[in-house]
C-alpha cells in the first residue's frame, strides 16, 4: 500500500507549529499548498486540531500541584513502609511455623502421659473459679477473699484479653 | 520513627532534578502547570468523557511522581506523562465493566460550543466521535501535540514502523468524515 505523502508536508508542519503560517511563510509554498491536496489536508487538520487543543486547555480543571505531590509522597512513604514490614511478616510466620512445630514435638514426646493430662484438665475444669456463681458464693461466703478484689481481677483479666485478642488480629 | 532510616527521603534542589530522582515541590509545580492543561485536553478529547479524564490525570500524576529515577529533560518526562496516561487510559477501556475500547460511548465527545472556531474545528468533533478511540488518539498526538511517529510509538506502546500507516488511515478517515460533514451543512444552508 502507497501512503500519500508530499515531500514539503513537513516543512508546512513545522511553519504551523512555530506558528509562521501563513503570515510569515514563503509565497511559493502558500502557492503549493493551494495547489498540493495532501499539504491543504494537513493546514486544515493542523488548524482543526490547534483549536480544540485551545479550547480543551481552557475547560480543564485542574487539581492543586501540592496536593498531588504531598498525596504522591504520601504513597512513596507507605509503599516504603509496606516494603520494610514485608521481611519481618516473613519472620513472624516463620516463627509461628517453629512454634506449632515444637508444640507438636512436645505434645508427640509426652503422648504416653495423656491420660493423666487429661484428667487434670477434668479437676481444673470442675474447678469454683470458672463457675461464676459458686465463685462468688465461696466468694462473699468465706472471710479470706476480698470482692474488693476479685471484681478489679476479674474486670482486668477480661480487659487484657479484649487487648490480646486486638493485637493479635491487628494488621 | 523506628522506620525512619528505611523511607526515602524526598530529594530537594537542583540536584536532584539532574540526577533524575523525583521532583521537589516547586519543580513538580512548575512541571504540572506547563504539562497538566495539555495531558486534560488529551484524555478528554481521547476519551470523551470530562470526569474520567480528572480522575486519570490525576493518576497518571500520583504515578509520574512515584516513579525513583524519572528521565532527564522536560521533553522527555512530558512524553512519559503522556504514555502513562495512555496506558491508565487502555487499562480502563479494559475493564470489564466499559466492554472494550471500541465500544467506549462516542456521542460523548460531540463538540460543544464552537462558535469563535474555524468550521474544520466545528466540526472535528462529531467528525472525531465516530472514530475509533485509538485513531483519535493517533490524531491527537500527531496533530494537537505534534509528536513524530516514534514518539508516538513510544507513548502508544505501538510500533513504530505501524504509527505511519495507522495515522495514514485515521487522517483519510478524518478528512473524509470533515468533508462529508462540510457537504451536509452546506446542503442545510
Amino acid at each position: 500500500m502507497t501512503l500519500g505523502h508530499c515531500a514539503r508536508e513537513d516543512e508546512v508542519m513545522e511553519l504551523l507549529h512555530s506558528g509562521q503560517w501563513p503570515a510569515a511563510c514563503d509565497p511559493e509554498l502558500r502557492d503549493h499548498v493551494a495547489g498540493c491536496s495532501l499539504c491543504a489536508q494537513t493546514v486544515m487538520l493542523k488548524s482543526a486540531f490547534a483549536a480544540a487543543l485551545s479550547e480543551a486547555k481552557d475547560e480543564a480543571r485542574l487539581q492543586s500541584a501540592g496536593l498531588l505531590w504531598w498525596r504522591a509522597q504520601l504513597l512513596r512513604r507507605n509503599a516504603a513502609v509496606e516494603r520494610v514490614n514485608r521481611p519481618i511478616a516473613r519472620a513472624q510466620r516463620f516463627a509461628l511455623l517453629i512454634n506449632l512445630l515444637a508444640a507438636v514435638a512436645l505434645v508427640a514426646s509426652q503422648w504416653s502421659h495423656m491420660d493423666r493430662l487429661a484428667a487434670w484438665f477434668s479437676g481444673v475444669a470442675e474447678a469454683p473459679i470458672f463457675h461464676p456463681v459458686a465463685l462468688w458464693s465461696m466468694a462473699s461466703q468465706q472471710p479470706g477473699w476480698n470482692l474488693m478484689l476479685l471484681i478489679p481481677c476479674v474486670g482486668a483479666v477480661v480487659v487484657l484479653g479484649g487487648i490480646t485478642v486486638y493485637l493479635a488480629t491487628e494488621r | 520513627m523506628i522506620w525512619d532510616y528505611a523511607i526515602p527521603r524526598v530529594e530537594t534542589g537542583v540536584a536532584a532534578q539532574d540526577a533524575g530522582q523525583p521532583m521537589d515541590n516547586e519543580a513538580f509545580a512548575g512541571f504540572y502547570e506547563r504539562s497538566a492543561r495539555s495531558l486534560w485536553a488529551y484524555l478528554a478529547r481521547v476519551s470523551g468523557n470530562p470526569a474520567l479524564a480528572d480522575d486519570l490525570m490525576q493518576e497518571a500524576y500520583l504515578r509520574f511522581l512515584g516513579v525513583s529515577h524519572l528521565a532527564d529533560g522536560e521533553v522527555a518526562r512530558r512524553r512519559y506523562l503522556f504514555r502513562i496516561a495512555t496506558n491508565l487510559m487502555r487499562d480502563h477501556w479494559r475493564r470489564p465493566r466499559t466492554s472494550s475500547i471500541d465500544e467506549l460511548p462516542e456521542t460523548l465527545l460531540a463538540a460543544g460550543d464552537g462558535s469563535a472556531a474555524s468550521d474544520a474545528h466545528v466540526m472535528l468533533g462529531p467528525a472525531l466521535a465516530q472514530m475509533r478511540p485509538r485513531d483519535r488518539q493517533l490524531l491527537w498526538l500527531a496533530y494537537a501535540e505534534n509528536y513524530t511517529h516514534s514518539e508516538i510509538a513510544e507513548i502508544t506502546g505501538l510500533k513504530s514502523a505501524s504509527i505511519r500507516l495507522l495515522l495514514f488511515r485515521a487522517r483519510r478517515k478524518v478528512v473524509r468524515l470533515l468533508q462529508n460533514e462540510t457537504s451536509a451543512e452546506r446542503g442545510r444552508a
